[in-house]
C-alpha cells in the first residue's frame, strides 16, 4: 500500500487537496473525468482544471516523485513558472529512478526560461539529459536545444 | 505541518474545490476501486 506511508500522508497533506473518489459510487464523475483505469490519479488547478494524470500504482518512493511532478504540472499550466521549474528540479534531482526524471528536467529548462525569457535554462537541461539520461526519448527532443 | 495520522480526505466535489480556493493548492483526486 502506498498511502500509509508517513511519507507519502505528510506531502499529500501538506501540498494538495486530497479527493477520494470511489469509482463503485461515483458513476458521473467517471464519465465527467473520462477514468478508464483504476487507481488514476487526476491533479487539478483549484478552479477543477485536469492538467496531469497519474495511473496505476507505484511504491512510495516513486509515488512521492509522481506527487512532485504533478504539483509541478499544475504550477506550470497555471503559470506558476518558478514553483513549477524548483518542483521539476527536484524530480529530476532526488528522484532519478522514477520515469518521469527525464521528462521533469526537460520541463525545468522550459519553465525556468519563461522566466528569463530566453533559451538558457532549456540549453542546461539539454546538458544534462544528455549526460544523465542519454537514451530518453526527451533527451532527443531537448537536443535542438544544444548550441553547436 | 507534519501529519502522520492519515490523509484528511474529501469526498464532497464542491467542498473540494472550496477548499482549494481558499489554500491555492492543486487537487490530488483520487479515483480508486475499494473492490
Amino acid at each position: 500500500m502506498t498511502y500509509p506511508e508517513p511519507e507519502v500522508i505528510e506531502y499529500v497533506n501538506d501540498h494538495f487537496v486530497p479527493w477520494n473518489i470511489n469509482t463503485a459510487d461515483e458513476v458521473d464523475l467517471i464519465q465527467r473525468f473520462d477514468i478508464f483505469s483504476t487507481p488514476s490519479i487526476v491533479f487539478m488547478d483549484p478552479k477543477g482544471r485536469d492538467f496531469y494524470r497519474s495511473i496505476g500504482y507505484l511504491p512510495p518512493t516513486r509515488f512521492i516523485g509522481r506527487l512532485i511532478f504533478g504539483e509541478a504540472w499544475v504550477a506550470f499550466r497555471t503559470r506558476h513558472y518558478e514553483h513549477a521549474g524548483d518542483l521539476f528540479e527536484i524530480v529530476g534531482r532526488e528522484h532519478p529512478d522514477c520515469s518521469i526524471a527525464p521528462e521533469a528536467i526537460f520541463f525545468r529548462g522550459a519553465a525556468r526560461d519563461k522566466i528569463t525569457g530566453d533559451h538558457s535554462n532549456r540549453a542546461i537541461s539539454a546538458a544534462e539529459l544528455k549526460e544523465r539520461f542519454p537514451k530518453s526519448n526527451w533527451t532527443f527532443s531537448a537536443s535542438v536545444w544544444i548550441e553547436d | 505541518m507534519a501529519v502522520t495520522t492519515g490523509i484528511h480526505w474529501l469526498t464532497d466535489e464542491s467542498t473540494v474545490l472550496d477548499a482549494a480556493l481558499q489554500t491555492q493548492k492543486p487537487v490530488l483526486a483520487d479515483f480508486r476501486n475499494p473492490n
